[in-house]
């Protein structure tokens, strides 16, 4: 056995756990291993050293400061023991007001319904084609009725009466009610233009 | 009112014979039975507890993390969990086993906040600066003290030694070597399986004589 190997289960000879072949073989070579038996020898000696080494005294008021704070610990006890039936009381309440909110949730989560109403589409009435006024005859050198242009008085007259049904519309009851859909209506039209 | 009537609850429960035979009673009787005694609601069995286990705690713990106002502190915190948590101890279990384990829990995590506080660490650095830079006395041949104060100086040495392994090494050699506890005992408090014992055990008294050899005729 080399002298790693003893190192190596030196602990359990010294402990006495080795196995019998085992200790057989370290206690061989101890004896013949002057290294081995210094090891053993300063482990030996230190740990006797060790063991004599007095203790560290308890301090005088260590049974009485022991004492004490069970004392207090029983005291502690007592009072988390009336802190839990109120604890108890407390959780039950809780648990009570979790379940009240929990039966309610569906009520307090819905909100107003909402409804889509269509849009309501109208079309501008058609404006019968107003005819072009016959001017009387004038002479030579003045603008004849044929000079005039009937598109340009047609969309003079037009223009002025283009809005009355518009002003019809915004002054009836149906349009107060559907006021907002109005305002869009106009918008479309004027986009349509 | 109430707390009076729930504080005769913990008051202790009388035992024929006198207060002095029964306190011989519980030292005569094994650990398990005055944790039983105890649990029954006797105030003297935890007292008879406390006697059994201040000292050997205490140094324990002291050799642990090498400073002794703060061993009687985390021994006092011992005692307070076992009178909290004595109800959960698992009576089949050693009782030795248990309450070791919560002293050592305590003295571990008393070093863990040790290496996260800068100061404590500043002063142990130190400590080792200190250590490793002290001349050596035992290489002067002009110089031989005299025998009391040789084996006064080989003890601190020792001391020094026991401080200088790892903790988790630290552990484990003084739960065998002050403590006497088995390998399995051992595996037990610190929460190691058996072949991770034996290792740091072997460790440790490797280093431990590397330290110590020195000084050692």
């Amino acid at each position: 056995m080399k002298c790693s190997e003893i190192l190596e289960h030196f602990s359990d000879y010294l402990d006495g756990v080795a196995s019998s072949p085992m200790r057989a073989e370290i206690e061989a070579h101890l004896s013949e291993c002057g290294d081995c038996q210094r090891y053993r020898d300063v482990v030996d000696r230190g740990v006797a050293i060790l063991r004599d080494l007095p203790g560290a005294p308890l301090r005088d008021d260590f049974r009485p400061r022991l004492r004490h704070r069970i004392y207090h610990l029983d005291d502690e006890r007592i009072l988390d023991g009336g802190a839990t039936s109120a604890t108890t009381a407390v959780t039950a309440l809780g648990m009570a007001a979790v379940l009240l909110l929990a039966a309610w949730s569906p009520a307090l989560r819905s909100a107003p319904p909402t409804v889509r109403l269509l849009p309501i589409a109208a079309t501008a009435p058609r404006i019968p084609a107003v005819r072009p006024m016959r001017l009387p005859q004038v002479r030579e050198g003045f603008l004849t009725a044929a000079t005039v242009r009937p598109a340009s008085i047609g969309s003079v007259r037009t223009e002025l009466w283009e809005d009355a049904h518009l002003l019809l519309q915004e002054y009836s009851p149906v349009s107060r009610q559907y006021r907002g859909q109005a305002s869009l209506l106009r918008t479309g039209l004027e986009n349509e233009h | 009112m109430a707390r009076q009537s729930a504080k005769k609850k913990v008051e202790k429960v009388e035992v024929p014979g006198g207060a002095h035979e029964h306190r011989r009673h519980l030292k005569a009787i094994s650990d398990s039975e005055v944790v039983q005694s105890a649990l029954e609601g006797d105030s003297r069995a935890f007292g008879e507890l406390v006697s059994r286990y201040d000292q050997r705690l205490l140094n324990f713990v002291y050799r642990t993390i090498g400073d002794r106002e703060r061993a009687q502190d985390l021994v006092q915190e011992t005692f307070v969990r076992v009178y909290r948590h004595l109800i959960r101890f698992d009576q089949t279990k050693k009782f030795s086993t248990w309450i070791y384990t919560i002293a050592s829990n305590l003295a571990k995590n008393e070093l863990r906040n040790r290496s996260r506080n800068p100061l404590v660490l500043f002063q142990t650095l130190k400590k080792n600066w200190d250590a490793d830079h002290r001349p050596l006395e035992w290489e002067d041949t002009q110089y031989k003290p005299d025998d009391l104060f040789r084996k006064r100086h080989l003890r601190e040495k020792v001391e020094e030694a026991v401080a200088q392994l790892p903790e988790h090494h630290r552990l484990v050699f003084v739960l065998r070597e002050l403590e006497g506890k088995s390998y399995e005992e051992i595996a037990d408090i610190t929460g190691c399986n058996l072949g991770t014992v034996k290792s740091r055990l072997n460790r440790a008294r490797n280093n431990f004589a590397q330290i110590i050899a020195p000084m050692i005729d």
